[in-house]
């Protein structure tokens, strides 16, 4: 896995497609709803077309989360590229690689709000975070190990933990308001 | 490491699987022998009947003619009116068999509506209640229209209210051991607000906690019948769908995939979906048993409210009146004798009053798993936690493997590196002077042939 993460052996547009449809599984169920609500304001001729479907909502679920994500990771990694001592590239490449898994991991767990979609109204936010979470502990060791020099281990940290952790907690906040207060 | 990492994904996966499961299945009730009742009790004439009576559909007026009962509409309070003077109509002697007022209301103190309510007592003491809700207005026109449009709202929700109809003129002469209320409501297609201000301004405490189920039938006519109660397994939901199963009522609880959609419905919910959309559904908010009566086709990979598959809805549209419904919804008479039979069945259930009270009372609680800003808080809270870390984290690298830049300093050897002395930290760009034609260029000196 090693080799085929540092030789860069899957093709990085395939990977992205990969990534897409990951996001597009875990945002799925949360997208349904928004999708269903606007098909209740579509026109009738449209309420039962195909564009009314759960595929579609299965596809339009990724887009989202994958545009924010490519800004996210370009912005933060050619920041911190000066203090993680270049080869950012090549570890934007190899986050892919615990993303991926976590988002199937996430929408693995988030079937259970099929059968409990009680569950959905903490799990949209528990689930999401404690995976992701997870997946960029993992990445930043495995860079720490990989890509940086331990006497830059700090500076990566920072940069990376950091950041990660303030973007997630001003979304979360951002989301409390407009869900809970207005 | 691999394998270490993934149990405790696995065991994770695990906890919450079990920590979501728990507490949120009751046992399933085992039911008194209940007898299939006789269907034929409901003939499917008198349901087509009833609705053109409702319609006031005549050969003159081949679309009925009560306008199309817009919520907070003059043809809305007409026919408030007329549902007023139906549930008078049934008397023992020269006494009305129903107590029936009109509860009014307005929104915003600009638009009024009005619930008819028809109450018979029943033969107990205890103030116990069943209460059978049916809008009657249309989501379909304008306010200000009286003289009707193409859309009479047949289906949606002539069907329904005309099933109360039906029911009411069945229990007139009949006693049970709870009080029935039958409520027609107003401005039902506008949130449910009707239903709301029965709930919240017209009945008491001691009513709502009194209350042993709260019904409402809605729509009748499309591809398939389904029961609703409540996000959570109940007793009172498998017990109904048995007493349907026996009488040969094709009901069934609305798909696992339904759409949940963000927003308030219920005020203990922060979601809601297709199947709560009912007068039913401000019972559910205070803890009512509750039950949602209606048709649609939940069960295809369409996340719309879709009344039949394949074909367009016609609810709200103009397109909803009798004539549509007879030729494109066959199966409203049906269903709605059906629906009619099945609630009498229900009542008149031995055990119907000891499987209500025991389902509000084992219903699970699940107000804590619902509160919008739990998670949020949790979450922020955990990354607060992580910072912390995070900054230790840093101070002890930063300690243990302190970065030591390395300053190189760009120097240019203008006379070429014999002039020099280098060192590792310095970089060094060399100008030799190119060689020259005639001039003796092994001579070492920079400044020959200057």
């Amino acid at each position: 896995m090693l080799k085929v993460i540092k030789e860069k052996k899957i093709n990085e547009i395939i990977l992205t497609i990969i990534l897409y449809v990951s996001f597009a599984a875990t945002s799925w169920y949360a997208t349904r709803g928004s999708y269903a609500l606007a098909i209740y304001q579509m026109p009738p001729a449209y309420q039962n077309s195909f564009l009314a479907s759960d595929v579609v909502a299965f596809i339009v679920a990724g887009l989202f989360p994958l545009i924010l994500y490519e800004l996210f990771t370009r912005f933060v990694f050619r920041f911190a590229q000066a203090r993680l001592g270049g080869g950012t590239n090549d570890m934007r490449y190899a986050l892919k690689y615990f993303i991926i898994p976590a988002n199937l991991l996430a929408f693995a767990v988030k079937l259970v709000y099929f059968a409990f979609p009680i569950a959905s109204v903490m799990g949209n936010v528990i689930v999401d975070f404690f995976f992701t979470t997870l997946a960029v502990a993992l990445f930043i060791v495995f860079v720490g190990k990989y890509y940086v020099d331990k006497t830059r281990w700090g500076a990566m940290l920072f940069q990376l933990g950091g950041t990660y952790l303030i973007i997630y907690a001003i979304m979360v906040v951002f989301g409390l308001i407009m869900g809970v207060m207005l | 490491m691999k394998k270490r990492i993934l149990t405790l994904i696995t065991l994770t996966m695990c906890l919450f699987t079990f920590f979501l499961s728990s507490g949120f299945t009751v046992n399933k009730k085992q039911t008194a022998e209940i007898e299939p009742f006789n269907a034929s009790i409901f003939a499917e004439e008198q349901a087509t009947e009833k609705i053109e009576q409702f319609l006031n559909i005549t050969k003159e007026f081949p679309r009925g003619n009560r306008g199309n009962r817009t919520f907070f509409s003059p043809s809305e309070k007409d026919m408030s009116d007329y549902l007023y003077n139906y549930a008078l109509s049934f008397t023992s002697g020269e006494k009305s068999v129903y107590d029936v007022k009109i509860q009014k209301f307005d929104y915003a103190s600009e638009y009024n509506s009005q619930n008819v309510i028809a109450r018979k007592k029943g033969t107990g003491t205890e103030g116990k209640q069943v209460v059978i809700l049916s809008q009657y207005d249309n989501a379909y026109g304008k306010q200000t229209d009286v003289s009707g449009t193409d859309s009479t709202g047949a289906l949606d929700n002539a069907t329904g209210a005309a099933t109360v109809m039906m029911l009411m003129e069945y229990y007139a002469d009949k006693q049970t051991p709870f009080d029935l209320v039958f409520v027609f409501t107003g401005a039902g297609s506008y949130n449910s607000y009707g239903a709301k201000q029965y709930v919240k301004t017209e009945m008491t405490n001691s009513q709502k906690a009194n209350t042993l189920l709260a019904v409402n039938i809605k729509r009748l006519g499309g591809d398939n019948v389904y029961f609703y109660a409540d996000e959570v397994e109940t007793l009172h939901h498998d017990y109904l769908l048995g007493i349907a199963e026996k009488n040969g009522f094709a009901a069934k609880k609305p798909p696992n995939t339904i759409a949940q959609i963000n927003g308030k419905y219920i005020d203990s919910l922060p979601y809601l979906n297709w199947a709560m959309l009912g007068e039913q559904a401000p019972f559910m908010s205070e803890g009512v048993n509750s039950l949602n009566i209606f048709s649609g086709n939940l069960d295809t990979l369409n996340l719309g409210d879709i009344e039949r598959k394949g074909e367009q809805n016609i609810s709200g549209t103009k397109e909803d009146n009798f004539a549509a419904l007879k030729s494109l919804f066959p199966s409203y008479a049906k269903q709605m004798t059906d629906a009619a039979s099945f609630m009498v069945s229900a009542l008149n259930s031995p055990d119907f009053i000891t499987v209500m009270e025991e389902s509000k009372a084992t219903r699970p609680s699940y107000s804590a798993f619902v509160t919008t800003w739990l998670a949020p808080v949790i979450v922020v809270s955990v990354i607060v936690i992580l910072m912390i870390i995070i900054i230790i984290l840093v101070k002890y690298f930063e300690k243990k493997y302190p970065f030591i830049p390395k300053i190189k300093k760009l120097k240019v050897a203008v006379f070429g590196m014999d002039y020099e002395t280098p060192n590792e930290n310095d970089i060094f760009i060399e100008l030799n002077k190119a060689p020259t034609p005639g001039r003796n260029n092994n001579n070492n000196n920079p400044f020959d042939g200057y």
